[in-house]
């Protein structure tokens, strides 16, 4: 049902990086054709890793296997007049183009939008780049770290002692992912009806910076810029416990704080001078968060967390990777989701986040499904053939590493 | 056509801020979208008489309608009509119902059970209007043991694995200080109503779409999870170092005094990847002699040795202030970026030749920049059009224009609050509570 939405539309990904991937394999989920267009060496992910016992191969990267699940794979050379040929004639049945090239660069190929609209007029061409199409940033070097920088985000994460910290994993190459997803998504509903196409700019920079609510309000309404505060400031807190890390979440407020002093099995502090009140607790929030501090060092996770979700106070605890996986809340949801690979085995995945039902399916839900990553170049004869291509003129274009 | 979402019409039941942020995306795309707010304890609009030094209020001020000041809601809630409705009330779940009958989309981010308690389970909705799309977002997913329990986007931060993998190398799981989950949703959510509105019109079939907002922080992590099953090893927390490239790390620059006085420090992000990269970045720092030297000829050598590259790095930083070893580095094809301060983000050059930050004006808050589109289409822009709404400013256009209830109607319940447009802890009597209830600012 999910992977039905999408079915009428048809992307052409020739992103490389984390972002446009994420967009791209999120689309293919819920059903769209998405063909990602590599060059002849294969994209950047297959050569990331990890890979099985840290032997690299290009068909056994976690990273390209994740973030390429559910598409078809065609190699063509870009730079070469025949390849180039070959992609606005795809260009002819495709509904987007995906692409993460600096500024200008596919239109130097002769791709940029204003030839793969004379292809295609309702074509929409989604442009990731770390700055955006203008400005005057827009040729400068990027990469996430220096984004998130730029974007003014990077100055709340962190400890206040210590440099501001960047963001874990590839967590911002996948918002930004998720930004290309929903602009994308917003240009073809336009197109259906309009019959034309747009240009969709999306950069990592004005990503975090539409993220990014925290400070613009405070600048302009108190002339105060907010800058990072860590793991023991009201209201969220971090603490270590016996067998890990308690998260203090939004605990210290309104009725919930009369739960808390019992969770603590500490009811006068309900009436301490300190803490009486929402104003005082703010004022002496570093005090308040020691008392939790202490409190928590040897307590069990597992035990106050339940404890205290059953009064009705949000508390959270750090999972590592391994306790993520053996989740009951995911595995009874079905969210880690077996795939099987040719080149890589099989391996469990996490699913889309996303159900969908119309109302009118009766019974259990249906088990959630993902399609495996394609090897490079799978489909390269198939899609050529679907087009109108030949089998002499892929030999043709092989011999002159045109695909 | 001059707005994607023209024509549509969602009712955002969202709290907090993931909810809220997936109707902030639909509305800023054109959509019609009426807030539906509890006259009891309006989500985010503070309390009605604010302690001292509570919330964002224009000059500190909250005025004689604080809840229509609150600075935070003023930003998140722009473009949005405002409806503020007594759901628990007979009456009020009957307008709801009549509203659901003429809506498109519903969006809300309760737990199941709540949702249903509330009147807007699906299999209610349903009935009423089948082709309404209802995106539920809840945090922890509709179904399974832990789906009633309570979560912010520090706890998904936690629970999901992406805590565990942040932090300084020497130091515990850190939380992010931007709660990046909740935005992350909403953008996913908002693009799911989208694919599910672009089914609609091919089927004429509405639907209900879960997001699970735990599972999608897992997403934002997702290939660690992998990397596990290939090797069970729980990852190391970097800092700001790379896993392979250097030197990647943020450098302490030449402290800057601001306009109160103030010493305040600044720092510049740095990321080398290629030899390439190496060798501009040595040019730019004056050190040409280390593009040769064979400690750093390669990738791994340099990683190796980033300690002491970090050193050498960081003595020419601190000769400068951030914005300048920015654009020196730059201007020699350096990835580098200076960490902005919130005065420096907004006056930011790039962001306003973009015209990213838009103005509002706001009948009880005054005139302010607010944050702009996420992302820039060519034909069928985005924009700030209007305003948040103050509380219940819509309620008569909602039941009497759109509804057609007549005026004596609309009058009669607002007298009786189903409608309002002061919230409950405005019109209690004055002299019977104590001090106002403390509401821990939600992020």
């Amino acid at each position: 049902m999910l992977d039905q939405l999408l079915s009428h539309l048809r992307v052409l990904d020739l992103s490389d990086g984390v972002a446009g991937a994420h967009c791209t394999t999120l689309l293919a989920g819920l059903g769209a054709d998405v063909i990602k267009v590599e060059p002849p060496q294969g994209d950047l992910l297959r050569r990331y890793g990890r890979f099985p016992g840290d032997h690299a191969h290009p068909e056994r990267s976690a990273l390209f296997l994740y973030e390429n699940a559910g598409k078809r794979s065609i190699t063509v050379d870009l730079r070469q007049k025949a390849g180039g040929k070959l992609l606005l004639e795809m260009a002819r049945s495709a509904d987007v183009v995906v692409e993460s090239f600096s500024p200008g660069v596919l239109g130097q190929m002769g791709l940029g939008y204003q030839q793969l609209q004379k292809a295609n007029p309702r074509i929409v061409l989604t442009s990731i780049t770390w700055f955006g199409q203008t400005g005057p940033y827009r040729h400068w070097s990027g990469g996430p770290m220096v984004t998130f920088a730029l974007g003014g985000l990077m100055e709340l994460s962190g400890e206040p002692e210590r440099e501001p910290l960047r963001m874990p994993s590839f967590v911002l190459e996948r918002i930004v992912g998720l930004n290309a997803f929903t602009a994308t998504l917003a240009a073809t509903y336009v197109a259906a009806t309009s019959a034309l196409g747009q240009t969709v700019d999306v950069s990592f920079m004005e990503t975090v910076a539409s993220i990014h609510e925290h400070t613009v309000p405070a600048v302009v309404f108190k002339g105060e810029a907010p800058s990072r505060v860590g793991n023991l400031s009201l209201p969220w807190i971090l603490v270590p416990c016996k067998d890990g890390h308690l998260g203090f979440n939004g605990v210290t407020g309104g009725n919930r704080w009369e739960r808390l002093c019992s969770l603590l099995g500490m009811p006068e502090l309900k009436d301490d001078p300190r803490f009486k009140d929402g104003g005082a607790r703010n004022r002496n929030g570093h005090e308040l968060a020691m008392v939790i501090y202490n409190w928590a060092s040897d307590k069990e996770k597992n035990e106050v967390f339940h404890r205290a979700q059953r009064a009705g106070l949000p508390l959270g605890y750090v999972q590592e990777v391994d306790e993520v996986l053996a989740m009951e809340q995911l595995r009874v949801r079905g969210f880690f989701v077996a795939v099987d690979h040719p080149a890589a085995g099989t391996l469990e995945y996490p699913a889309l986040p996303l159900r969908y039902s119309d109302g009118a399916q009766r019974g259990p839900e249906p088990p959630r499904t993902l399609r495996r990553a394609p090897l490079l170049g799978e489909h390269t004869e198939e899609v050529l053939a679907s087009i109108g291509y030949s089998r002499d003129d892929v030999v043709r274009l092989r011999q002159i590493g045109a695909v | 056509m001059d707005q994607v979402l023209e024509g549509v019409r969602v009712i955002d039941l969202g709290i907090a801020w993931a909810g809220v942020h997936c109707t902030k995306l639909l509305a800023d795309m054109g959509a019609e979208v009426i807030r539906l707010e509890s006259p009891v304890e309006p989500n985010l609009r503070g309390p009605a008489r604010p302690p001292p030094g509570f919330g964002i209020y224009p000059n500190n001020d909250p005025g004689e309608r604080p809840w229509n000041r609150a600075g935070m809601f003023n930003e998140r809630h722009r473009n949005k009509l405002g409806l503020c409705l007594d759901l628990t009330a007979e009456e009020g779940q009957a307008i709801f119902h009549e509203l659901v009958a003429v809506s498109d989309v519903l969006v809300e981010n309760y737990s199941a059970r709540v949702a249903a308690k509330l009147g807007f389970g699906y299999e209610r909705l349903r009935p009423i209007n089948p082709t309404l799309i209802v995106m539920s977002m809840p945090g922890m997913g509709r179904t399974g043991p832990m789906r009633d329990a309570v979560s912010y986007g520090a706890t998904l931060e936690e629970l999901s694995g992406a805590a565990a993998l942040n932090g300084y190398p020497d130091g515990p799981a850190e939380h992010s200080g931007s709660y990046y989950t909740d935005p992350a949703s909403g953008l996913l959510a908002a693009g799911a109503v989208v694919a599910a509105l672009q089914h609609r019109r091919r089927t004429g079939k509405g639907g209900h779409i879960e997001l699970s907002q735990l599972e999608g922080a897992v997403r934002l992590v997702g290939e660690a999870f992998l990397n596990y099953q290939m090797d069970p090893q729980r990852p190391r927390r970097m800092g700001n170092r790379h896993a392979w490239a250097a030197p990647h790390n943020t450098f302490p620059c030449k402290p800057t005094t601001g306009p109160d006085g103030q010493a305040s420090e600044e720092w510049v992000a740095l990321e080398v990847y290629t030899d390439e990269d190496f060798r501009r970045l040595c040019l730019a720092i004056g050190r040409p002699d280390l593009a040769d030297d064979p400690r750093y000829a390669g990738g791994l050598d340099r990683h190796q040795n980033q300690g002491t590259l970090e050193s050498i790095i960081t003595e020419w930083t601190r000769q400068r202030g951030s914005l300048d070893a920015t654009r020196e580095l730059q201007r020699a094809g350096v990835a580098a970026g200076a960490v902005l301060n919130g005065r420096q983000h907004l006056n930011d050059s790039h962001l306003a030749a973009r015209g990213f930050f838009e103005t509002v004006r706001h009948p009880e808050a005054g005139t302010f920049p607010v944050l702009g589109m996420h992302f820039k289409l060519s034909r069928t822009p985005g924009s700030v059009r209007t305003p948040a709404p103050t509380l219940g400013q819509h309620n008569a256009w909602v039941v009497g224009d759109l509804l057609g209830r007549s005026t004596g109607d609309v009058a009669d319940l607002s007298a009786r609050r189903v409608l309002a447009t002061e919230p409950a802890d405005a019109v209690e009597q004055p002299g019977l509570s104590g001090s106002p209830p403390a509401i821990a600012p939600l992020g």
